[in-house]
This record gives C-alpha cells, structure tokens and sequence, in this order.
C-alpha cells in the first residue's frame, strides 16, 4: 500500500456524466491486481474539504509507458460531490491516491472454464483488467454488459478491441437485445451447459442480486464486486461492513469481491 | 541543520516524545498503519476499543459523509481483549511509541476485568476509558452521561489499575466539567475529550436514516470548534492533564488545542483521509517551533491569552 500524489495525464469525457481518468501512477500500475481499487480525492483540497473523504475507483486499464505498466484508468460516473469534483480535473492537475486496495477476482476459478462476466452500466470498470488477464491466459472470457441505450456502455469498444465476445442488452433496444441485462444472461448462458460457467458480475446491487440468485439455483460459481460507503480503505474505520451468512465482513479489506452464494443482500432481510 | 526542538510532553507520569497521539477506532491496532509511515514517529496511540469479548458491530450502513466530516455507528466492532493481546500486542512491541488500550465495558466489572488482563503488559502504557461511545445501548455512554456512574467506574479502574488511567468524555452532556471533575476526583489521571457528537442523517429519497443505528457520531474538521471550546472549558476546571480531540487535520489544528492547554492531541478521522496525517503534524510542529524560535513545546501549551476588560480584536 501507498499513499501518493500522482499526475492526471487524461480526462475524457463521455456521455451521461460518464468520465474516464488516467493518471502515471508506475507504483499502482506495477501491482494492482483484477478487481482491486485505490482511493481517490483531488490533492491540495485543504483542511476541511468537502466531501472531506477519497472516493473508491476500481482500476479500469493499465498501459505501459517506456514498456514499463505506468498508467492507470479510473472509469468513473459522476453519482456526488467527490466524483464531480473528480471530473473537473484537468492534465497536469494532481490527485491523491492509497492504494493499492481490496482483494480482486480468484483468477484461478476461471481456469479451463467459459468465464461470463455479466455488466450493468459503470460496474464494468471493475472487470477489464479480468477480462484482459484470462484472455491473455488463454482462458475463455465472454462480456454481457446492458446499460439504458447504446450512449451509456462506456468502454465497449475496448473489450470489442480485446477480441473477446460481446453479448449487448440495451433497455431502449438501441443496440443488441433489448431488456435488462439480467435477461440477457439468462438468454446467454442458457446455450452453455452451467457445469462449464464461471460467473463474475459488477453493476447496481439490484442487478448482481437478481444475477446470484439464478447463479445459486443453478449452482453456478460467482464472484460479486460490490460497492459499500468507506472512510479509509484499508480496514480501519470499519465502516464498509457488508453481510455475509457468516458475519459482516469489510467490502475494502476482505471484498470488493465477494462469493455471491454467502452474500446477503438488503433485501434478504425483508424477506 | 534544524535547531533541537524538545516536543516531548509528561502526561500522568508518562514521557510521549511528541504530543500527538492517534485517536481510538481511526487507527485500528496500529500495525494496519506501517505501510505509511513509521509509527515509531507518533507520540503514542490509542487502540481500536477493547472489550472482553469480541464484537461484531452494527449491521451495515455505518457511515454517512457529511459537510466536512462524517458520522459513524461502528458498533465498536472489535478482536476482544484476548485476541488483542495474544495477536497484536507482541507485533507492537518493535515500534518505540506509547500505545494506549482503549477499553470499554458493560458493566464495571467488565472494566475492571479489562483492567486486570491488561496489567500484565507492559507495552500497555495506559488505558483510556472509553465511557462516551454514542452508538451501542448498553455500556459506553451509560458511564458518560451521568456523573455518578462516571465517578464509580473511575474508581474502580483506578483501584486496580497498575498503568496511568485516562477518561474519553462524551461531548453530549450540557456541562463537561461536571464530568471532568468527577473523572479527578475519582482518581483519573488524565482526561481526554472529545469522542464524537450525536448526529443523524437523512436519505431523503427512501426517507430512511442513512445509518442503521438512525443516529452516530460526527467527526471531522465540522466539529473542531466545538471541541476547542470543550477543551478550553475542561482545561480551567480540572488540574489532572487534557488530552484534545476533535477535527485536528493540520498544525494550525493542533496548535490551537495546544494552545487552550491541552498537553497533547489525538489525530482521528484525518488518519482515513490522509494516512500519514498525524505524521505529518509531528512534522510541522518542529517546524512550527524553529520559525517562532520556541525550543520547547512546553512553552506552547497553555499559552492561551484570554480577552480582558476592555480589550478588543482587530483581524
């Protein structure tokens, strides 16, 4: 782990107050790992800034400078405060980061296995980087990614670059199959035989709950990317705790990635 | 070269190489802290608070940002004191601070049985008498908020403690030197002030509170006044030392409880926010010392000059 101050060297914009930050940080590119994340704030905000706390970004992309892994990308949506003020930095402007942060994907669950990562809107800055590792492993990767229209499925291009398949689920029918992405995996995954799946997903809570719950009926494997409000993001203010069957556990520390099978959801306990 | 600043302080018979400490539950068990900076550069810390049995805490939805803090419910999520000691402690006994266990009971017997565990360790330098946690039922700030119970649990600890025993005080009373005197009358050998102020947040779009606990405690650059007001008034109605809290982020921060008379100071939610923050001030008081030509910190603390008859202020 670090705490550092590193350049922007890019900020660029998309649509629906989508953004994607690149900033020449060689100490997070060098070790960060599929699914893992660093805190983020705008450096020299002053004593009482606000919003006072770092924002959590997964790490989007990696690329090299002078053949060594030196740049790193934050795909971002503006939800508050601390991500628009995030989208108002320029190049040349800097940001504190800690990192790197969390657990990541278990890479080796998708070891001779048809891997389904399954997307909605902004989780897919969590499953680039694993995307690019298992296709680079040789192991089969396919992407599901839904989001309201075409305009809202940032980074597609980057994994049609990859070279791995694209299945598209758009609400408005603008592009691909027209629903929600839930519907679009299960259409999806229901050409595959289950035993061969493993299942990683990201996207809005409602989305990755109903994606575990056909996932346990159908005794797929799935890892979960969730989200949860942090102060610090190495495992001190505790204030990230999430439900798992066996305990509350800490989304920084012990997550991002979580087993879907053990993962309770808000609604679990309404149940 | 630098000329030689002395920033050490005495606090109840104990000598901190600086006066800045870290804060209960923004510092975890210290080690979590190492990758940043070497904490052998802190004063001393205080503990994540200890209880006799492990706790797991509130359900989620702990913390809420607010303008230039946050509220917390944790739940005083902790390893139990057994854990602490047999896991943590012996991973302490390298760095050269003072670590301060941070403990908290249901009952008095519970403190005391704390107490006595703890005794025995001498990297253990002092307690810190948790009796001001707004975010459980039962303990903590049942001790806290009445005068009665804070003077009994005082002297319980205080009979069988072997190590100096500090109080954390609650800001959610009407008048904290009541308190602050029953603390010293009972025994205690320093008081530290403030843990955090009660406070509530709203989400406006489930019309739910945003913490599971509906209420926790605010912390943050948004309390800092108050809290160098608390500690001021604290600092003139007790004799035994005062150890600040509250929004300390920057030197100036520091300085200013310093000043009021606080011998030393607890860094806390600005640990999450910059993680070699309490360094950093370490740091700057030196500096802040050679630029005033001041070459001990002793002549800081307490130097508040209080407004007289007639005088006025111009900025």
């Amino acid at each position: 782990m670090v705490s550092i101050k590193v350049p922007v060297v890019e900020n660029r914009q998309y649509p629906y107050d989508s953004f994607i930050l690149a900033v020449r940080a060689p100490e997070i590119a060098q070790s960060v790992l599929p699914g893992q994340f660093v805190m983020v704030a705008v450096a020299d905000r002053g004593a009482a800034p606000v919003p006072l706390l770092k924002r959590a970004l997964a790490v989007y992309s990696v690329h090299p400078e002078d053949g060594q892994p030196s740049i790193v990308t934050f795909l971002v949506k503006i939800v508050g405060e601390g991500t628009r003020r995030l989208n108002s930095v320029r190049t040349g402007e800097y940001l504190d980061l800690v990192g790197t942060l969390g657990n990541g994907f278990d890479l080796n669950r998708g070891k001779g296995k048809i891997n389904l990562l399954v997307v909605g809107g902004t989780g897919i800055a969590s499953v680039y980087l694993l995307a690019e590792k298992w296709y680079r492993w040789g192991e089969e990767v396919h992407l599901v990614y839904g989001g309201k229209s075409a305009d809202h499925l940032i980074g597609l291009a980057d994994f049609k670059k990859l070279g791995i398949p694209v299945f598209v689920t758009t609400e408005d029918g603008s592009l691909g199959y027209q629903g929600l992405v839930t519907q679009g995996f299960q259409e999806y995954s229901s050409k595959v035989p289950t035993e061969h799946i493993n299942l990683c997903t990201c996207g809005p809570n409602a989305m990755m709950e109903a994606v575990t719950v056909v996932a346990r009926s159908q005794e797929i494997p799935c890892q979960i990317s969730v989200e949860s409000k942090m102060a610090c993001g190495f495992g001190v203010c505790l204030g990230c705790a999430v439900k798992t069957l066996d305990s509350y556990r800490l989304a920084c520390t012990h997550g991002p990635v979580f087993d879907g099978a053990s993962f309770v959801w808000e609604s679990d306990s309404a149940r | 070269m630098l000329p030689e600043v002395d920033l050490s302080v005495e606090i109840s018979g104990l000598r901190f190489k600086n006066p800045v400490l870290t804060a209960s539950g923004t510092f975890g068990y210290g080690l979590e802290f190492a990758d940043f900076f070497d904490i052998s550069e802190l004063g001393g810390f205080c503990t994540k608070g200890l209880s006799l049995h492990p706790m797991k805490g509130n359900a989620p939805g702990r913390i809420a940002e607010t303008p230039s803090g946050m509220l917390n419910a944790i739940g005083l999520e902790n390893v139990g004191v057994d854990c602490f000691i047999a896991e943590k402690l012996p991973l302490l006994e390298g760095f050269d601070c003072l670590v301060i266990a941070n403990i908290f009971g249901k009952t008095i017997e519970e403190f005391v049985a704390l107490t006595e565990k703890l005794n025995p360790h001498p990297k253990v330098a002092a307690y810190e008498l948790n009796i001001s946690c707004p975010n459980i039922k039962e303990g903590g700030v049942q001790f806290g908020h009445d005068p009665e119970m804070t003077h009994r649990v005082v002297q319980a600890v205080s009979s069988v403690s072997e190590k100096p025993v500090w109080v954390k005080l609650s800001p959610n009373v009407t008048d904290i030197t009541v308190f602050a005197r029953a603390c010293e009358q009972a025994g205690a050998d320093a008081i530290t002030l403030v843990n955090t102020f009660v406070g509530m947040v709203v989400d406006v779009h489930k019309k739910r509170p945003m913490l599971s606990n509906t209420t926790g405690g605010l912390s943050g650059p948004a309390i800092r006044p108050l809290a160098v007001r608390l500690v001021y008034q604290t600092v003139q109605a007790v004799d035994i030392p005062v150890i600040g809290i509250g929004g300390i982020s920057t030197v100036r921060d520091a300085l200013e409880f310093l000043i009021v008379g606080a011998r030393a100071v607890q860094v806390g939610t600005a640990n999450f926010v910059d993680p070699s923050a309490a360094a950093r001030i370490v740091e700057g008081l030196r500096e802040h010392c050679v630029k005033e030509g001041v070459s001990d910190i002793d002549d800081i603390i307490g130097s508040f000059r209080p407004i007289e008859e007639g005088d006025f202020v111009y900025y």
